[in-house]
This record gives structure tokens, C-alpha cells and sequence, in this order.
């Protein structure tokens, strides 16, 4: 297998990360827009925590695998399982029903721990492979593969609405702790 | 202030898409810590709830 088929591989493997915390964080709009679920602070803060992934595998997908990314993408997935340990921790007490409704018998702050501790380990096992860490460059978005540009341009997508629906929600101020309608939409 | 912090993240991936290397993981660095002292202050005030 020569140097550039491995650093396709590689970066196709990252394309499909992006897909899937995409996928995410789509999901976590869909609750939000479609099934009227407000996120609150925390919530929102684990959403960054996403998005600091998304960063760390795009640039994989842009500049080929490099430590550092997956370094960045690590680092977004701790603080992301810090925000949602919090909110565990604010709501683990017995009586208390916790934020939002359950899905599949977990909170979404209990899901997204679930999904960052995933990431953590997923990350830690693709960048032990030394061999894509060889003779990557810059690939410009119109010379990237199919899968990559439909990754990229959903990723930017997702975090773009996730920036415009938090303004929608909270305005330019700080979010409230129990979110129930749109700052947008109350002034 | 949290939009502010998206719009932050994104404008980093639009840096790094156009080749700004340096300057994305800069602006990526800043909105992460940014996040973070809010994640601090929000941990603080909350705190007297979960005493």
C-alpha cells in the first residue's frame, strides 16, 4: 500500500468521524427544534465540547493526520465529559427527575458522557497508527474526496445553525438556567 | 456570549479550510478556554445548589 493510499484511508476515517459527531449534534438540534426541547447552559457548553471534536477532525481531513489534531479533538472531548459529568452530578440525587425527558432510559447530558468516553477511547486506539502520520499536506476543499466535502460542508453547516439557534435562544446575554422560550422571539 | 463562542469554533474551521493553519488552532485555542472559564463560573454559581 503506497503513502498516498494510506493517507486517503485515513483521512476518509476522519471524514467519517466528522459524519458522525455531525450526526450529533444534528440530532441535538432536531430535540431542540422539532420536539421543543431547550437546551440549558450545560447542555450547551457539552455541544461545545462536540464542536472542539469536529475541529480537531477536520483538520485531519484538511492537513492529513497529524498528533496535534487528534490532541485538539481529545481535549474537546474532555472538557465536553467534564460539562457533562457536571451536569450528572447536579441531578444524581434520588427524587430528582432530572433535565429534559429521557431517551432510551438516559438524559441526553448522560448520553452525550456515554458518547464523549467513546470518542476519548476512539481516539486514543486510530492515532496509536504511526504509519499515517507520513507525507500529508494541505488538500484544498475542491481537490478533497466526495465523502470528505460532504463531511466538511455538514460539519460547518451544524455548527453555524447550532450559532444562530443559541443566539435565537439566548441573545447576547448569558442563557438562563431553565430555558423555556427564545430570547429572540420574547423582545 | 455561548453564540458568540459557536461563531468562534466555526470561524476557526473557516480558517483552517482556507489554509490559515497557525491562526485556526489560535482562535480554536481561545474559544476552548473561553468555554472553559464559563464552564468555571457556571460550576460556581450552581455550587450552593448541589451543597
Amino acid at each position: 500500500m503506497t503513502t498516498a493510499e494510506i493517507e486517503t484511508i485515513f483521512r476518509d476515517l476522519n471524514a467519517v468521524g466528522l459524519l458522525a459527531v455531525t450526526g450529533v449534534l444534528g440530532y441535538a438540534e432536531f430535540a431542540q427544534l422539532v420536539q421543543k426541547e431547550m437546551p440549558c447552559p450545560l447542555c450547551l457548553l457539552q455541544r461545545m465540547g462536540f464542536v472542539a471534536v469536529l475541529f480537531g477532525l477536520l483538520l485531519n481531513v484538511v492537513y492529513g493526520s497529524r498528533s496535534l489534531h487528534y490532541s485538539l479533538a481529545t481535549f474537546g472531548a474532555l472538557f465536553g465529559g467534564i460539562a457533562a459529568l457536571r451536569q450528572i452530578s447536579l441531578h444524581v440525587a434520588p427524587g430528582n427527575p432530572g433535565y429534559g425527558d429521557p431517551v432510551m432510559g438516559f438524559h441526553y447530558y448522560t448520553w452525550a458522557f456515554i458518547v464523549f468516553a467513546v470518542i476519548i477511547f476512539g481516539l486514543a486506539g486510530v492515532r496509536a497508527f504511526g504509519i499515517q502520520y507520513n507525507g500529508k499536506d494541505y488538500c484544498a476543499f475542491s481537490q478533497q474526496s466526495l465523502l470528505c466535502r460532504v463531511a466538511i460542508v455538514l460539519a460547518l453547516s451544524i455548527v453555524c445553525i447550532n450559532g444562530i439557534v443559541t443566539f435565537a435562544e439566548c441573545g447576547p446575554l448569558e442563557c438562563p438556567e431553565n430555558p423555556q422560550s427564545y430570547w429572540l422571539f420574547s423582545h | 456570549m455561548m453564540s458568540l463562542l459557536f461563531m468562534s469554533f466555526f470561524s476557526a474551521m473557516l480558517l483552517a479550510l482556507f489554509d490559515v493553519y497557525r491562526a485556526s488552532i489560535a482562535v480554536f485555542g481561545l474559544a476552548l478556554f473561553a468555554s472553559a472559564i464559563w464552564l468555571m463560573h457556571h460550576a460556581s454559581s450552581t455550587l450552593d445548589i448541589t451543597l
